[in-house]
């Protein structure tokens, strides 16, 4: 196996160079496709037969809501490399995608109660899904304060990775919580395996959707990461010439 | 557009209050998104500036001590002692 990209990844000058290119096309395709799907869900599809127009929420919610899940994974994969490899760049890409896992974590919460009123006739109920969604949230959290809680950066960065990995188990319940429990949350609309069981009206904004919401969260990931980086590296004679120079 | 007016399109059929909302929360955290790493970068940035001119005038500092002490050192060393700077 050829291990130079992987060590060239992990070298953060490296990966400031090359993100550079990369964030202004970021910004403006993430941005035109989430407001595109969002515009699209909210005025250009037909109501649900059943929900009428509160089904519009699901534009924000699945996708937030898958975001939250797959910001965690991409945190524990980060949390692996960093303690098997000691790669300085996975601890930095985990301190920052936690604030940004918190902000759509508490978007998929939040729009899963204003969604629960009018469909369930509750704000809230202590249901699996939306429990282990809740404990999500709190993980993030966890993470958050912890590392801000020890002041030694290097072992508060290794106890950030384990607590990340531990808490991957709450993912698989949050996948198969709407299977393995009697709940109220419906099961996924989306299947990748078999066909969905939705009309393409409204399938394809919502992929959509996905794709503008995962793309905006890798542009503010690159974003806030090169940040990181300067701050890290900031003794560094390329950071010095580099923040000198403008 | 699926609605037939803005008042349509507003009402949402008795839902617009939930839909709107859930639309505005989306917007925010977009907008924390945009402004949070903006302002982070931005406090990066200033921080390290500040740290270079601290340096940069600490190094100026040494710079004129050694060379104080150099002259008067030179005083008592011998003539041909070379103070490097």
């Amino acid at each position: 196996m050829n291990w130079t990209l992987f060590h060239q990844l992990g070298s953060p000058k490296w990966f400031y160079q090359m993100s550079g290119r990369w964030l202004s096309w970021l910004r403006w395709i993430s941005l035109l496709l989430l407001s595109t799907a969002l515009v699209w869900g909210l005025a250009f599809t037909p109501p649900d037969y059943l929900q009428g127009h509160s089904y519009r929420i699901i534009f924000a919610h699945v996708p937030s809501s898958f975001l939250a899940s797959a910001i965690y994974m991409m945190m524990a994969s980060a949390a692996l490399i960093f303690l098997v490899w000691r790669i300085k760049l996975a601890d930095l890409a985990l301190k920052v995608m936690a604030p940004i896992g918190v902000s759509f974590c508490l978007l998929s919460l939040v729009s899963g109660a204003i969604w629960g009123k009018p469909t369930w006739g509750a704000w809230w109920v202590w249901d699996a899904r939306l429990t282990s969604m809740l404990i999500l949230l709190f993980l993030y959290i966890g993470i958050i304060a912890l590392r801000s809680a020890i002041p030694s950066a290097n072992t508060a960065a290794k106890a950030c990775a384990i607590l990340n990995l531990v808490g991957v188990v709450n993912i698989p319940i949050i996948k198969f919580s709407v299977e393995w429990w009697n709940t109220l949350h419906q099961g996924s609309t989306i299947k990748i395996t078999e066909k969905s069981s939705m009309v393409p009206e409204m399938l394809w904004p919502l992929l959509l959707s996905i794709a503008g919401f995962y793309l905006f969260f890798t542009f503010v990931f690159v974003w806030r990461l090169r940040a990181e980086i300067l701050n890290s590296e900031h003794k560094t004679r390329w950071v010095q010439t580099l923040i000198s120079e403008q | 557009m699926y609605f037939e007016s803005w008042h349509d399109f507003l009402q949402m059929g008795q839902h617009g209050v939930y839909v709107w909302s859930v639309y505005l929360c989306t917007a925010l955290v977009i907008a924390y998104n945009l402004v949070s790493p903006a302002l982070a970068q931005r406090r990066i940035m200033r921080r390290i500036k500040k740290l270079q001119e601290s340096t940069a005038q600490q190094s100026m500092h040494r710079k004129q001590s050694v060379q104080i002490n150099g002259q008067s050192s030179r005083d008592i060393l011998s003539h041909n002692t070379v103070v490097e700077l």
